[in-house]
């Protein structure tokens, strides 16, 4: 026995080791199998939703999912899904069959960092298939203005529930799923606070702790938070209220929180008189007694008897108080008891465990950034620590810091805070320059993150000036609250941090009443040389958008003649133009390939050009890129001066299919027109990635100057790229005679046929490929080709190129670069280049008013028709100067 | 593309009356083709109910001789799938509607997409699922065969008009509950950004009633 008594202390204390360990046991395993489809296809969207949070699940974990997606069998599938999960949840919140919540934390101690967000995992196991949403909530969440002394300590965390796309609101109703909540720490240190989470409707806002789902006042003791106001007076009184009216307009009023949704309001009061009471409430959203939100009930006098009555009430957010109107004449009454209550569904009783969490400490970090000739520069970074978050958190970034992008973009001296420990940097400075990622070390003794920029081209030293004339602060990724879009200086960080040098920032339909103010008819004051910030006008959403989209660029006055926002525009986008160019403005449509697809039929015979440029497919004409450009081409309008110029100067590329924009714009020059490709991204609708990822580079000659550089684009100095292939200095010379491209109109003379020698500086990265191909382009198809390392370095090509007729000449990198075109005239005949692809456009007229012509108002439609009619006569008149085989 | 033809349960009495109303109400409104006003709406929206009906989808709206637009629209509304909302620049969006997500595996079932159409575009209204089977790029689990109606009475072409509706038909091939996730684009590179022109649904998969 003795032996035996010596053992049991160590028997106790193996124990003691152990209960934690069953207790988790125990917390973790409590679903059953779950059908391995439906969970595995949650656990992707989790996967999605975490990583596009930049809070990525850690590698082991990932591992152990894929894991499971090769598990056989439902049971076997449920169990390695809650193996690689649960040990990422703070808790388990479980839903019995009668919908009652128990919320029971994970044995292990979460971690958070201090002043920062980090996201975790909260597992449901849903034994009721309740598929209303799932609310989380701590009293540790309540702010620090007006929190009673005692209560400051405890008001450490913060917290919300993510629940969007790809994740859903409602929870799924399967018995297991994972919920993802959003936990933001004020200081470090091991701190504990309680969790609490309910059930509640979906689309209504997440309810809060210290809401009640019901409340009684009894005035046992006193008027328990009652307060008599206007012409009433009251007693507490042998348990009762007794009520004094003194005048018409008495009403006794009480706070009380609670969510939004049906309400039951009951209470037991005796009168003398009969009389109409009426029962006010108010909510976060209206936080004062208003006429739509009253109900009235007869309250009888019953010779003074004591009897219940009740009203339905419904506030549609938050409730935070009611009031009771004893009717309107003097005298006496009294009330037993008032009560409350929500008619919700059953889960709405909060279930609250507390937890504790460890908070890593924070420290401040500055970045150090410098240019290729080591002066202070922006950049993009994009910080991830050991486990691949991101930071700063992106759902909780405002202004600057676009929260659907990774990177955030940072100057010189500028901060970031972050917890100690290791992290990667990838850093860059727009397409020109080499990315590189750093590991760096965040400690008492490492507190800087230092970028010096490596170029690989900088086509801005030789006068080719990057711009994106197509980028918006508001609409598509841009949220709409707290304001519509973001501001001046937000647009520039990002051009500056992708070494654009010229952004054109458009407003647009979404926010266009907020982002007028910006537009000042010249370059934004923020601007800081030589990266030039500009707002314009993209008509889309509103007036002739329907037709296709219209840049346009340097205007003097941003607003169409007849009202101050944009319900008043032409329907007919040249009109639109008709007004844009009389004040100079350069312009040309948007996002051209997008309708510019599908085919109702061919024009003439034979192939396609190679690749499908040129094709001879009619497109559909049913979207909203260079549709009415078809017609609008053909249009000549009155300038600033009244004399008469293109209605469109060039036409958008390089942020659709190349295949449909380039086609349109290679049969607009087969015609002979001579409008000009530009370079867009439309940011952030095309993609949010980054501005400038579709750029014209447009050569200046000295310093960068706005005005003139959108001159370059309709002069067609310029070339379109995506950043990594550059076409510089392209040349023709005959003989000893030089022009440079977009000088004196881009045109060369030849008497009679002869031979043109084309040059130019070509410098592509393309770190995929070994090699690329430089393509002479005449009249649309290749001619002849030089291939050149992909590495970056720059290489002059040179192609004699011998014509017989008039022609236009450009250089292409695959889908990467093109040039704007010469246009060479032989024997001062017009470039008409091919008979297929005036025929193409002229059938685009007819298939574009077929489509388009529902779109233009009845006042408009007289003229649209007439300047339809006139592109056709224009594009007949074309046909009938042009060879049958040229 | 139309479904294959062996799918629609017998319709009841009732529905063949509703049936037989639509066919002669609706389908001479039908040559209006798109809507361009409230009345080519409600001729629309009639033309959809019809071809609902005519695959054998439930309805209980027709009580009125001259039901209003609100009242047809509200008889449209337990068969929206998709709530397909497509903005000015052609971004396409998607959420799910009220539609009961439940399916008879190895029948065809009807759902609506309820288009609002902001940008004007008549490009073709087109659906992927990675869960559509023996479609290239298809997931292990897919489970569900996928068609947007395109014939004369529903074409998948959109019309250019604010609201409207298209027909969705779905045959599941397995049983119990299961999810599918539908992209919607109305040509290339026009899915909006951010997970917004995804919309996951998860189904209950009934056998057939012997």
């Amino acid at each position: 026995m003795k032996t035996y008594r010596r053992l049991w202390p160590a028997l106790l204390a193996a124990l003691a080791t152990l209960a934690p360990q069953l207790d988790a046991a125990e917390r973790i395993a409590t679903s059953a199998p779950v059908e391995a489809q439906p969970l595995l296809a949650q656990v992707r969207r989790l996967r999605e939703a975490l990583d596009a949070l930049g809070q990525p699940l850690s590698p082991t974990v990932r591992e152990r999912l894929d894991a499971a997606e090769r598990a056989g069998g439902d049971a076997a599938v449920t169990r390695a899904v809650e193996s690689a999960l649960d040990a990422a949840c703070v808790g388990t919140v479980r839903i019995d069959a009668g919908e009652k919540l128990t919320f029971t934390p994970a044995a292990d101690v979460p971690r958070l960092q201090e002043q920062g967000w980090r996201a975790a995992l909260v597992k449901v196991v849903n034994l009721a298939g309740v598929t209303r949403a799932l609310w989380a909530d701590s009293p540790g969440a309540r702010a620090l203005p007006e929190s009673p002394p005692e209560k400051l300590a405890e008001r450490w965390i913060d917290l919300e529930t993510i629940d969007r796309r790809p994740l859903q609101e409602a929870l799924s109703g399967l018995a297991l799923e994972y919920r993802v909540l959003n936990l933001w720490a004020r200081s470090a240190g091991r701190h504990e606070a309680a969790l609490a989470f309910r059930l509640g409707p979906v689309g209504a806002p997440n309810a809060r702790l210290d809401e009640v789902s019901r409340r009684r006042w009894d005035f046992d003791r006193d008027a328990e938070g009652w307060e008599a106001q206007n012409h009433l007076r009251f007693d507490p009184r042998d348990g009762t209220l007794v009520l004094h009216s003194t005048g018409g307009d008495p009403f006794l009023a009480a706070d009380v929180r609670m969510a939004a949704g049906a309400k039951l309001v009951r209470f037991r009061a005796r009168t003398f008189t009969d009389a109409t009471w009426q029962l006010f409430w108010w909510t976060e959203q209206r936080p004062t007694p208003h006429g739509g939100a009253v109900t009235s009930l007869l309250v009888a006098a019953r010779d003074g008897a004591w009897a219940e009555y009740s009203a339905l009430i419904q506030p549609s957010d938050r409730m935070l108080g009611f009031r009771l109107d004893p009717g309107n004449k003097v005298g006496e009454s009294a009330l037993d008891w008032i009560e409350v209550s929500s008619l919700d569904a059953p889960g709405t009783d909060w279930a609250q465990a507390s937890v504790t969490f460890d908070v890593e400490p924070t420290r401040r970090v500055t970045f150090r950034v410098r240019d290729e000739k080591d002066a202070p520069a922006f950049a993009s970074f994009v910080v991830r620590d050991a486990r691949g978050r991101i930071y700063p958190m992106q759902s909780k970034r405002l202004g600057g810091d676009f929260f659907f992008q990774p990177q955030i973009y940072r100057g010189d001296g500028e901060t970031i805070t972050l917890p100690d420990g290791n992290y990667t940097v990838e850093c860059a400075r727009g397409p020109e320059s080499v990315p590189e990622t750093q590991r760096v070390l965040v400690g008492p003794r490492s507190t800087e993150i230092a970028y010096r920029v490596t170029r690989w081209t900088d086509p801005a030293a030789r006068g080719w000036f990057s711009g994106d004339h197509h980028i918006h602060a508001a609409g598509c990724l841009h949220y709409t609250r707290p304001e519509e879009g973001v501001h001046p200086a937000d647009m520039q960080r990002h051009i500056m941090g992708e070494d654009l040098k010229v952004g054109c920032n458009l407003t647009w339909g979404p926010g266009f009443d907020f982002q007028k103010q910006f537009f000042c008819g010249a370059v934004d004051p923020v601007s800081t040389y030589p990266y030039l910030l500009r707002y314009d006008i993209e008509v889309s959403g509103f007036g002739s958008h329907r037709s296709g989209h219209l840049n346009l660029l340097r205007l003097r006055d941003q607003m169409y003649p007849g009202g101050r926002s944009k319900d008043h525009w032409p329907t007919l986008g040249l009109n639109t133009l008709r007004w844009a160019k009389a004040q100079g403005a350069v312009c040309g449509p948007a996002h051209s390939g997008l309708g510019l697809q599908g085919s109702i039929g061919r024009i003439g015979e034979g192939p396609d050009g190679p690749g499908g440029l040129p094709n001879y497919d009619v497109p559909l004409y049913n979207g909203i890129g260079a549709n009415e450009f078809v017609m609008n081409l053909a249009h000549e309008v009155p300038g600033p001066d009244g004399r008469l110029v293109p209605a469109v100067d060039f036409i958008s590329t390089m942020n659709t299919s190349r295949r449909a924009e380039w086609n349109m714009w290679y049969h607009a020059l087969n015609a002979g027109f001579r409008v000009r490709a530009s370079g867009e991204t439309d940011f952030p609708c095309m993609t949010g990635a980054r501005v400038g990822a579709g750029r014209v580079y447009v050569k200046q000659a000295g310093k960068l100057e706005f005005d003139d550089w959108a001159e370059g684009i309709r002069e067609g100095r310029s070339y379109v790229s995506d950043g990594t292939a550059h076409l510089m200095e392209f040349q023709a010379a005959i003989g000893p005679t030089r022009l440079n491209l977009g000088e004196r109109g881009s045109e060369l003379r030849l008497p009679e046929p002869g031979t043109i020698k084309f040059t130019a500086l070509v410098a592509v990265r393309q770190p995929a490929a070994a090699d690329a191909l430089v393509e002479l382009v005449v009249n649309g198809l290749p001619v002849a080709s030089q291939p050149l390392p992909a590495d970056g370095r720059e290489t002059a090509v040179a192609f004699d190129l011998a014509l017989s007729h008039s022609s236009w000449v450009a250089l292409r990198v695959g889908e990467s670069a093109h040039t704007n075109p010469f246009f060479v005239l032989i024997a001062d005949r017009p470039i008409r280049a091919s008979r297929r692809s005036i025929e193409w456009l002229l059938a685009g007229v007819d298939q574009c008013w077929k489509q388009k012509e529902p779109t233009y108002a009845p006042a408009e439609k007289a003229t649209a028709l007439a300047d339809y009619e006139h592109a056709r006569q224009t594009y007949r008149r074309l046909l009938a100067e042009t060879p049958r085989a040229p | 593309m139309r479904p294959s033809p062996d799918a629609p349960a017998e319709p009841s009495p009732a529905l063949r009356r509703i049936r037989l109303w639509l066919t002669l109400a609706g389908s001479a409104l039908l040559a209006l083709g798109s809507p361009a006003n409230d009345a080519a709406l409600l001729a629309h929206t009639r033309a959809t109910l019809a071809a609902l009906a005519a695959r054998g989808a439930p309805s209980s709206h027709a009580e009125s001789a001259h039901p209003s637009l609100a009242h047809l629209q509200r008889a449209l509304a337990p068969h929206i799938l998709f709530e397909v909302h497509i903005n000015p620049e052609m971004r396409v969006k998607v959420s799910r509607g009220p539609a009961k997500p439940a399916l008879t595996t190895g029948q065809w079932h009807y759902f609506l997409a309820h288009v609002t159409n902001e940008s004007g575009t008549t490009a073709p209204l087109q659906a992927e699922s990675p869960q559509h089977l023996g479609q290239p790029g298809a997931a292990r689990d897919a489970w569900l065969e996928l068609q947007i109606i395109d014939d004369p009475t529903v074409p998948a072409r959109l019309s250019g008009q604010p609201v409207e509706y298209r027909l969705v038909a779905l045959r599941p091939s397995a049983l119990g509950r299961r999810e599918a996730r539908f992209s919607w684009h109305v040509g290339q590179g026009t899915q909006d950004l951010g997970f917004r022109s995804e919309v996951d649904i998860l189904f209950h998969c009934s056998p057939p009633q012997p």
